[in-house]
């Protein structure tokens, strides 16, 4: 078992194959050279860390992920396994704390998640439809608005 | 009733936003990630314009993402300014999908900025031909990567594709120039612009051109004597398929350079032949057919996407056939099909031997005397009649007489034939199949095609074929109700225990009545025999369309590696699969099946 420390001080025994899904963790412990060690998580909060941690678990069997070349064509898909649709179900600020652990653990798999969530998000909508969606204001003068219309009109023209 | 898809459990998402305050990704998460969720997005250039409209911070983002210029469309009716598309050009990143604006300036000016740029695909529209090509030479010369580009020219139907191999380093690799539409403009305007070709262009096949505009009704005359010129400008080795017309004959003559012609006429009631032929009567000092010429073929079924079907064969007599291949004194394969050859009934057989044939096809022509084939043959094709003897009407029974009584000037004909092909010979029955492969002294035949054949295979023919063909390496008696399990089994009886067919290495048993059991029967014959095959001297067989064989023929044993599901169902739409038995990681042992169902490789 691996002890993670959260960044509020929170302690988590996992086992080291699910620990060991973070590539950052991975490296920890071969450093340390003693799995019994604790290793601090300090960007991570307990909540986030042990969403994190969930995910991992469900996914330490999964195989190592293929190199960068070879999964080009299905990192563009935003197809997302049923089960980590239903792990992704959390506001989005969850859901941004999620990405930036995933990023900091090196969890590329998570990361992947995290991105393509917020890309079907953004999927298909118009502007208007993701400012709402992420809470934006629109701040574009009139003469602004006015020229990114025309350049995107013959963009559009297929 | 909570619906699980992925746009409601976003919503969802959304619902349960905590703070009501923003939660703008590209604030919330690092650039770089926030440019991962548009990668991962696989949002193209139209859907990253949408993007940048949101404010101005994602509109600065977007600019700036080299990824925005992957791939985008610069649409033909919009009037963009120069200073845009010349932006974006320069911005991209390497994969261009351009679609180009009609103003020539425009284009002419933005063109060079794709110089150094990888554009894979191109669409040029409302250009005039000139135009493209000035582009697309423009870009061959300065690019080292390899490009595929194509216009929409909507007006004119014209559609017009470059290809190259993939990951071509070089500018003169393009092969083959494609032309799908049929536009009489577009050939005027390309034959004006041919002698400005870059050097690419010369081994650049011109048989996809052409089999497009097969079917085009607006053949001109000038037309085909451009395309000759052409040829005879840039020394092509011409593997195309040409209609032909009155006057082809009189440029024919400077064509010398000329080595592989087709003949193919579309024109069920003008045979393109015949016409060749009346000019050279017209002008016989002043034609010459095409001296160089190695490869005639004449009506070939069109080996290509959409073959145009010939609903009833051609006519031509003897005389027009002699008459046209005389000229050509280097022919080594010659192709007649679809093409009934008439002659006088006291009229000698057509007599190759004086030709250096090493492949003779005369697959579904019709001679009416049979050909004498020369000693250099190395393939003959026919599934017609006529590589027997046979006066004009004949019933099976004459049939037999005939062929009894010609066996001496049959012999001599097939004694050095490599390749056999007799599938759906329309005079080999139940009752003389025996007796003609009696006769037939083919010991050189290496293959052997007798599928769709009406009659029983049995196992005295297999006897023969054992005795008869010593170098038989392919034997194809598929679509044969007789095939069954016995039969598979004592083909392999003669392999495993007389040692016999040692060179046999494909075995077509498909749609026949094989099942599981023969193929059982054969692992069992591997299994007793494991010591003495040698992987290089295993047979495959090929068995798609036998219903009769299951996916549980792959637990026969350990040596057959492959699930087998012959369905049905499958036959006519699936690829058969030949299979290297090494790199499908095979045991050295291993028996390579080739099956029909394509999902389960």
């Amino acid at each position: 078992m691996v002890k993670l420390i959260s960044s509020d001080g929170e302690t988590f025994s996992v086992e080291k194959d699910v620990a060991e899904r973070s590539i950052l963790i991975k490296n920890m412990i071969e450093d340390v050279g003693d799995s019994s060690t604790e290793i601090p998580i300090p960007n991570v909060t307990a909540n986030v860390l042990k969403k994190v941690l969930e995910w991992c678990e469900h996914h330490k069997s999964d195989p190592a992920p293929v190199s960068e070349d070879d999964n080009d064509s299905r990192k563009k898909s935003t197809d997302i396994d049923e089960w980590d649709q239903k792990f992704m179900q959390v506001d989005q600020e969850m859901l941004f704390e999620i990405i930036l652990a995933a990023n900091y653990l090196d969890i590329k798999a998570l990361l992947e998640v995290g991105c393509k969530t917020v890309a079907n998000m953004i999927k298909g909508k118009s502007p208007e439809e993701i400012r709402r969606q992420f809470n934006i204001q629109m701040d574009f003068t009139p003469e602004e608005e006015a020229q990114i219309r025309r350049e995107n009109e013959w963009a559009e023209d297929r | 009733m909570v619906c699980d898809c992925t746009g409601c459990n976003l919503d969802r998402v959304t619902s349960t936003k905590s703070d009501g305050l923003t939660s703008d990704p590209l604030r919330s998460l690092p650039p770089e990630i926030f440019g991962s969720v548009l990668y991962y997005g696989g949002f193209d250039y139209a859907d990253r314009c949408r993007i940048r409209s949101v404010c101005r911070a994602w509109r600065d983002f977007v600019n700036k993402d080299p990824r925005t210029y992957d791939s985008f469309y610069i649409g033909y009716n919009a009037s963009i300014p120069l200073c845009v598309i010349t932006e974006l050009v320069r911005k991209s990143l390497g994969t261009l999908r351009v679609t180009v604006p009609k103003e020539r300036h425009t284009a002419d000016a933005m063109w060079p900025n794709f110089r150094e740029r990888h554009v894979s695909q191109l669409f040029v529209s409302l250009h005039r031909i000139k135009d493209i090509y000035f582009y697309t030479r423009t870009l061959y010369d300065h690019t080292v990567t390899p490009i595929t580009s194509q216009n929409f020219i909507p007006e004119l139907n014209w559609r017009f594709l470059y290809r190259v191999p993939p990951k071509a380093a070089k500018s003169n690799d393009l092969r083959v120039l494609y032309h799908a539409g049929v536009d009489e403009g577009f050939f005027r305007a390309f034959m004006q612009n041919v002698t400005d070709l870059p050097v690419w262009y010369q081994e650049a096949d011109l048989s996809l051109i052409m089999k497009s505009w097969l079917q085009w009704d607006g053949w001109k005359e000038s037309l085909v004597l451009s395309i000759l010129a052409w040829v005879q400008a840039f020394d092509l080795r011409v593997d195309s398929m040409l209609a032909f017309f009155e006057s082809v004959g009189k440029q024919a003559h400077s064509i010398k350079r000329l080595t592989n012609l087709k003949f193919y006429s579309n024109l069920q009631d003008k045979p393109a032949i015949d016409d060749l032929w009346n000019r050279k009567l017209e002008l016989p000092d002043s034609v010459v057919f095409f001296p160089n010429v190695s490869d005639l073929r004449i009506n070939e079924k069109l080996a290509c996407d959409s073959p145009v079907e010939i609903s009833s064969p051609h006519r031509m007599t003897q005389q027009q056939l002699e008459e046209i291949i005389r000229h050509m004194p280097n022919l080594t394969t010659f192709v007649l099909n679809h093409t009934v050859v008439h002659c006088d009934a006291d009229a000698p057989a057509f007599d190759f031997s004086q030709y250096n044939l090493s492949r003779l096809d005369l697959t579904g022509s019709d001679l009416h005397k049979d050909p004498v084939v020369p000693n250099s043959c190395r393939e003959l094709l026919t599934s017609c009649s006529n590589i027997l003897p046979r006066p004009a009407a004949v019933t099976n029974a004459s049939l037999l007489d005939d062929f009894e009584s010609n066996v001496d000037s049959i012999n001599p004909v097939l004694e050095n034939v490599e390749h056999l092909d007799l599938r759906q010979h329309k005079l080999i029955q139940n009752d003389n199949i025996h007796q003609i492969f009696s006769i037939f002294d083919c010991s050189a035949l290496t293959t052997l095609l007798l599928s769709r054949l009406p009659v029983k295979i049995d196992c005295a023919l297999i006897d023969r074929f054992h005795a008869a063909y010593p170098h038989l390496a392919t034997l194809d008696i598929g679509y044969n109700n007789s095939v069954e399990d016995n039969l598979l089994q004592y083909i392999f009886k003669i392999k495993y225990d007389y040692k016999g067919f040692q060179h046999l290495t494909d075995l077509n048993v498909s749609h026949t009545e094989i099942s599981d059991k023969g193929l059982e029967s054969i692992a069992e014959s591997e299994r007793q025999h494991a010591n003495e095959i040698d992987v290089f001297n295993t047979t495959t067989i090929v068995i798609y369309g036998c219903t009769k064989v299951t996916s549980n023929s792959a637990r026969l044993t350990d040596r057959m590696l492959l699930t087998i599901a012959a369905s049905p169902i499958l036959l006519h739409t699936t690829r058969t699969y030949n299979f290297d038995r090494r790199s499908a990681g095979f045991s050295d042992k291993g028996r390579c099946f080739t099956c029909s169902c394509s999902e389960i490789w």
